[in-house]
């Protein structure tokens, strides 16, 4: 009989492409989480069984847990760290009580904060300050708290994840890559690019869900190869098909970065004080709205200081304990997941017209 | 003048987001008007948020005692609950898409006919001004022989649906927004395409994305819809002397040849179009006014959607397939 597996964050790009895995492989009853109707729409193209359950609700999760036996945890509960830490807590509860065969909980690289050099497991912890690093490592500190009581979970820290419906590896910079100038010169995007593609990372899952780990395990989840910065942005533009990228002259691009942090902040500010003020000046006046547009696409298409350090740094994060102890073979280089995320970004709208 | 009594069928999403902020502009109307919805907390609460005479969990309760009723619920309700009010002398003013199929619209129609009640249909956007400024000018030969209609209408899901109703059924984003475009299509060119090619990305559910291809006199109507990623939500329509083009939510104006037509500017939101409708089928109802959108103007889009699914073919996903590669070979024969 199949085994019954609950995924969180299926209405996510992760948490989706793995529902839309499972029930193409077979052998799995995949029951897709969401916490909303209304992000359901891209896996219930496959007709799978839908739950609609809020993670930071006991009586939700016990009731999407009934006759579960295994356990995907890829929600992301909102900005807000509480409900991130909150919802892992109470899912993994749920869990314990259900009595799962297996449970396995998506963290990040971020843990480590921003380090150096080669990254293996034993590495400690870092806060940076960083909401979404920081709160995930409350998460894996709430997560292996149950597995010290018996919970059979095992804890996966994938790169950076790439791929069709990627918002912020993929879709970002293919939109940025079609304007010009390119704002990042080839001489600040040496650092280390640690992708790993969305079908590797689904792949690295599965075989977590397959085998025998200690409770609590964890396990980098990086992509075949550690191209630069730079030779991703290339490999995507080329793949979509675009001009050489025209780099902005070094000082112009350190300037334009300069100039927009501020205004970045400002508008990030203005938008969460009075957003139903700016909304109706948008629905109403197309010359706001057209003001409105150009600078946001400014605002998007300019790197932040974060970026920027993220493209210098040396870094890279090893998949070796993963190969070895999991059985995980990644096999999705640029060359070979590069050709399909372009089809899609073309097929789904994101190229402009020539 | 007093209000005819009406019913509200349906609390749910689309009655928050368009039907109350155009009651409110009517409030003759919604002092009289009795809510139904089978979750009982929400009837009551729109009740008193409308100040409406009642709330019921039932709309069979009211059948006797109402003159038309507005039916907002889940897609596969609309035939069936038209095809009940009418048979009790009810008139209907019901969401799109009215019907599954061309013979569900007839058998609405024909119910309409035999009982004396008009069936309506809240088409919105053969509402907007430059949808119904265009149509003159495709009329009236403003572009010569028409050649091609493009449109895309595409945006991830986000309608804060209560019930997973819009993914069961196998129908998803050409019964939803698409019926929009393939009405506005079918109504441009003044009759009912034939479907030349349909594909979608249904493997066993709803589809989100949906490519239609449609012909009729010669003009070819390509269609994108997706639920998933934002299009350029515009169209194109290109005859031999010139072309319109027009963004999908711009309801006051478009692009006549490259310069700029404004239709209206009278209008300032969908809740506007609502109130438009609402007055209509008040007067419908009292024998004063045509329907603006009737059950038997949708049937030429219901009978393409119909047949678009009839001929589905599955879109080519090369990225989709590529999971192949992920397991050994023993395993997918395994499972299949």
């Amino acid at each position: 009989m199949a085994e019954r597996i609950f995924v969180t964050g299926a209405g996510g790009f992760i948490g989706a492409r793995l529902v839309e895995v499972l029930h193409c492989a077979g052998g799995w009853q995949v029951v897709a989480g969401v916490r909303r109707w209304s992000t359901a729409a891209r896996v219930a193209r496959f007709g799978v069984e839908l739950a609609q359950c809020d993670i930071r609700n006991p009586d939700q999760v016990a009731r999407a847990l009934s006759g579960v036996t295994h356990v995907v945890h890829c929600a992301v509960t909102g900005d807000d760290p509480a409900t991130i830490v909150d919802g892992t807590r109470v899912l993994m509860e749920g869990a314990l009580k259900a009595g799962v065969k297996k449970v396995v909980h998506l963290s990040t690289v971020d843990v480590y904060g921003r380090p150096e050099g080669e990254v293996v497991e034993e590495r400690p912890y870092a806060i940076t300050g960083r909401v979404y690093g920081d709160s995930k490592i409350e998460a894996e500190a709430a997560v292996q708290a149950l597995a010290a009581q018996g919970l059979p979970v095992t804890i996966l820290r994938p790169t950076l994840v790439h791929g069709p419906f990627g918002a912020t590896f993929t879709i970002a910079y293919a939109q940025r890559l079609q304007s010009a100038p390119w704002l990042v010169p080839a001489s600040a995007a040496q650092g280390t690019c640690n992708l790993v593609y969305v079908d590797d990372l689904v792949g690295a899952i599965i075989a977590a869900l397959e085998t025998r780990t200690a409770p609590g395990d964890a396990f980098n989840v990086n992509g075949p190869e550690r191209p630069t910065w730079d030779d991703y942005f290339q490999a995507l533009n080329a793949a979509l098909g675009l001009p050489p990228l025209a780099y902005a002259q070094p000082g112009k691009a350190r300037l334009t970065q300069q100039l927009m942090e501020p205004v970045r902040y400002a508008a990030k500010a203005t938008l969460k004080r009075l957003k139903p003020q700016i909304m109706a000046v948008y629905q109403r006046s197309e010359l706001a709205r057209r003001f409105m547009k150009a600078a946001e696409a400014r605002v998007r298409n300019t790197p932040n200081a974060n970026e920027l350090e993220a493209f210098g740094r040396r870094v890279s994060f090893s998949s070796a304990k993963a190969e070895r102890v999991l059985a995980y073979r990644p096999r999705f280089d640029l060359s070979e997941a590069l050709p399909l995320t372009a089809a899609w970004l073309r097929a789904s709208g994101f190229l402009l017209a020539p | 003048m007093s209000a005819p009594t009406l019913a509200l069928i349906g609390c749910g999403a689309v009655a928050e987001a368009f039907y109350v902020p155009a009651l409110r502009k009517r409030p003759e109307v919604a002092h009289s008007l009795i809510v139904i919805d089978p979750d009982r907390s929400r009837a009551q609460a729109l009740r008193e948020r409308l100040g409406a005479a009642a709330a019921l969990t039932d709309y069979r309760e009211v059948l006797h005692r109402i003159s038309g009723a507005m039916v907002l619920t889940p897609h596969h309700l609309h035939c069936p609950m038209a095809l009940e009010l009418a048979r009790h002398g009810v008139a209907v003013l019901c969401e799109k898409p009215l019907a599954d199929s061309a013979a569900e619209v007839d058998a609405i129609v024909a119910a309409g006919h035999t009982h004396g009640v008009p069936i309506m249909v809240n088409q919105t956007r053969r509402l907007f001004p430059a949808a119904r400024e265009v149509r003159r000018l495709i009329a009236d030969g403003a572009l010569g022989k028409l050649r091609e209609i493009r449109f895309e209408l595409g945006a991830p899901f986000d309608w804060p649906a209560a019930t997973p109703a819009y993914f069961r059924g196998g129908r998803g984003v050409l019964f939803d927004t698409g019926v929009h475009v393939v009405d506005l299509v079918c109504w441009w060119l003044g009759g009912e395409p034939e479907v030349l090619d349909y594909a979608d990305d249904s493997r066993g559910g709803t589809e989100a994305v949906a490519r239609v291809r449609l012909r009729l006199h010669d003009v070819v109507a390509d269609i994108h819809l997706s639920w998933l990623t934002k299009l350029r939500n515009a169209y194109r329509i290109v005859g031999e002397r010139g072309a319109i083009e027009g963004g999908a939510y711009e309801w006051a104006s478009f692009q006549l040849k490259g310069r700029k037509m404004r239709a209206s500017r009278s209008w300032q939101g969908y809740e506007d179009f609502v109130a438009v409708l609402l007055d209509n089928f008040v007067d419908v109802i009292g024998g004063r006014s045509e329907p603006l959108v009737s059950a038997a103007d949708v049937r030429p889009a219901i009978a393409v959607i119909d047949e678009c699914y009839r001929r589905r073919r599955l879109l080519d996903e090369p990225w989709h397939d590529a999971w192949q590669g992920l397991f050994p070979e023993a395993r997918l024969a395994a499972h299949g």
